[in-house]
């Protein structure tokens, strides 16, 4: 798999199971036993309480954003516009805009780091490989990855602890639907 | 023909196919491994006993991800023929399964697939692993924690 | 709200009969649907890119390009959700290319979306109001430093209260990138949120 590839692919980042949780509480979205299970943590854990709380002041803040309506004089003269621009050959075909490298990594930050790190690795690692450096023939402390392909719904890295010979092939992939 | 010259024949028709012999038998040669998977969390009760031949790595594991906690659920010893496939359960409705695609010399060629119930592939990969190594593949979110799975090639 | 129960069916099924005639060209009957939605699909994109200007041209465009397309739209799912999907793609789209033709990152300094509804929930009452205007100020400065794609999930989960599933069908993606989305989105609003709760104290 070459390093283009990793970086096409969209890391369904496994999420932290805690974080997740308590964000979801927070939401109002844990089922009754899981919901239970939390309160009772929460119970022992001041710092998670304050972030729960946060959270919930966030989003009460956003869902109170009250709707937003055209005036009258914009709801008047939206549908004649809407005509002209039919009439004036309707919308030229524009190509949608791609999200860049930096809105790729800051929507998965944790994987922006670790991308790097396995960047860097893999390069050092073919480096080090054209020179033989390697050393026996399955590769450091006897473990080579010949290959890596995702299935349509994952995406995989390479991943190799700084200074260490553990290897880890990291599999992205999406939670099970709620 | 005659039975001498018959027997003749066959030495030599035997000392040529004989080279042959060890890659067909090395092909029905089941290729063995072990497959260790392993639930890692954040808790504060320790590594299981079980993983001491795994300590290098799980210390690795704790260092960089911060884990306290690696419990063993299963070790299983795997075995296949070459291009045979050994599959098992992985907790999180998933399946692992191993196809041995090589063996040579003491190193050993898996196909290595994670697949979803439903049949999904979620990866397939190709890894080289000499006797005695051991390659990582996770990770599975699971219990508020992560599945690794550890395959060492014997 | 995503029509599916049976309260929603009558203006559902008039929506496809309008449909129907305006993929025979009946510009009246797509004249109809444009009012009927317009409000709905302004406030979406408004939401998404807190800034009225661009929102109305993002909905107009939206209806544009919906008319254009309308003979490809199949019907299965209603007309709305088809309809937040090209709102939504069409306010990413726009969102991002500011921000390229601005040159700025995700944080564009907006700290207030422009030509916002006036505060109306806490009239005489400075405390409230003093409180009310931080919240949103802090709301702004979070959304607006969200990506687009995050930010978009966001509001749809949050203000539009679609479904994981709806979302994903709306912004054309999978399921388990709505759900990472909305976790780095609400985590956001928790960071900004907890650490202004920090400084009070």
């Amino acid at each position: 798999m070459s390093l283009s590839e990793i970086w096409r692919h969209r890391a369904h980042l496994a999420l932290p199971g805690r974080s997740h949780l308590l964000l979801r509480h927070a939401a109002g979205e844990t089922s009754p036993a899981e919901g239970q299970r939390v309160e009772a943590w929460l119970a022992s854990c001041g710092e998670c309480r304050r972030l729960v709380a946060a959270s919930r002041s966030g989003l009460a803040a956003l869902r109170a954003s009250a709707p937003v309506r055209l005036t009258a004089a914009e709801s008047a003269v939206f549908w004649s516009e809407v005509m002209r621009r039919l009439d004036r050959g309707g919308t030229p075909a524009v190509r949608p805009v791609r999200p860049g490298i930096r809105e790729l990594l800051g929507d998965h930050p944790r994987l922006s780091l670790a991308s790097a790190a396995a960047a860097v690795v893999l390069a050092l690692g073919l480096t080090l490989g054209q020179f033989g450096l390697w050393g026996a023939s399955s590769g450091m402390n006897g473990v080579e990855i010949l290959s890596v392909e995702a299935g349509d719904d994952a995406s995989v890295m390479l991943f190799q602890m700084p200074e260490s010979p553990v290897k880890i092939i990291w599999v992205f992939e999406p939670p099970d639907p709620l | 023909m005659s039975v001498r010259r018959r027997s003749v024949c066959l030495l030599l028709l035997g000392s040529l196919l004989s080279p042959l012999l060890p890659i067909v038998s090395s092909a029905e040669t089941p290729v063995a491994f072990q497959v260790r998977v392993i639930h890692a969390t954040k808790q504060p009760k320790g590594v299981d006993g079980r993983l001491a031949g795994l300590a290098k790595e799980i210390q690795e594991l704790q260092k960089t991800f911060g884990y306290t906690t690696f419990q063993l659920i299963e070790a299983l010893r795997g075995s296949a023929p070459l291009a045979q496939p050994w599959k098992t359960a992985i907790p999180g409705n998933r399946s692992l399964e191993i196809v041995p695609t090589a063996s040579e010399g003491g190193h050993h060629t898996f196909a290595v697939r994670f697949v979803r119930s439903n049949g999904q592939v979620l990866v397939n990969s190709q890894v080289r692993l000499k006797s005695g190594a051991t390659v990582f593949v996770g990770k599975v979110p699971h219990q508020e924690g992560d599945i690794y799975i550890a395959i060492s090639a014997d | 709200m995503d029509c599916s129960g049976e309260a929603c069916s009558e203006p559902r099924n008039d929506d496809r009969r309008l449909v129907e005639r305006a993929t025979q060209g009946d510009r009246d009957a797509y004249g109809v649907l444009v009012s009927r939605h317009q409000h709905r699909m302004f406030n979406l994109a408004f939401q998404v890119l807190r800034n009225r200007e661009d929102a109305l041209d993002v909905a107009q465009e939206a209806f544009v390009k919906a008319f254009v397309s309308i003979s490809s739209f199949k019907g299965e799912a209603s007309f709305t959700t088809w309809m937040h999907r090209i709102v939504v793609n069409l306010a990413i789209d726009s969102l991002r290319r500011r921000r390229r033709g601005e040159g700025t990152e995700y944080d564009d300094g907006r700290a207030v979306p422009e030509g916002g509804e006036p505060d109306a929930e806490a009239p005489g009452n400075p405390a409230a109001e003093l409180e009310l205007k931080q919240m949103r100020g802090l709301l702004e400065r979070g959304i607006a430093s969200l990506p687009p794609a995050q930010r978009a999930v966001l509001v749809l989960r949050e203000i539009e209260g679609m479904s994981y599933e709806a979302i994903a069908q709306a912004v054309g993606c999978r399921l388990g990138t709505v759900m990472s989305r909305l976790y780095y989105g609400r985590r956001k609003l928790q960071q900004l949120f907890r650490s202004q709760a920090a400084d009070l104290r």
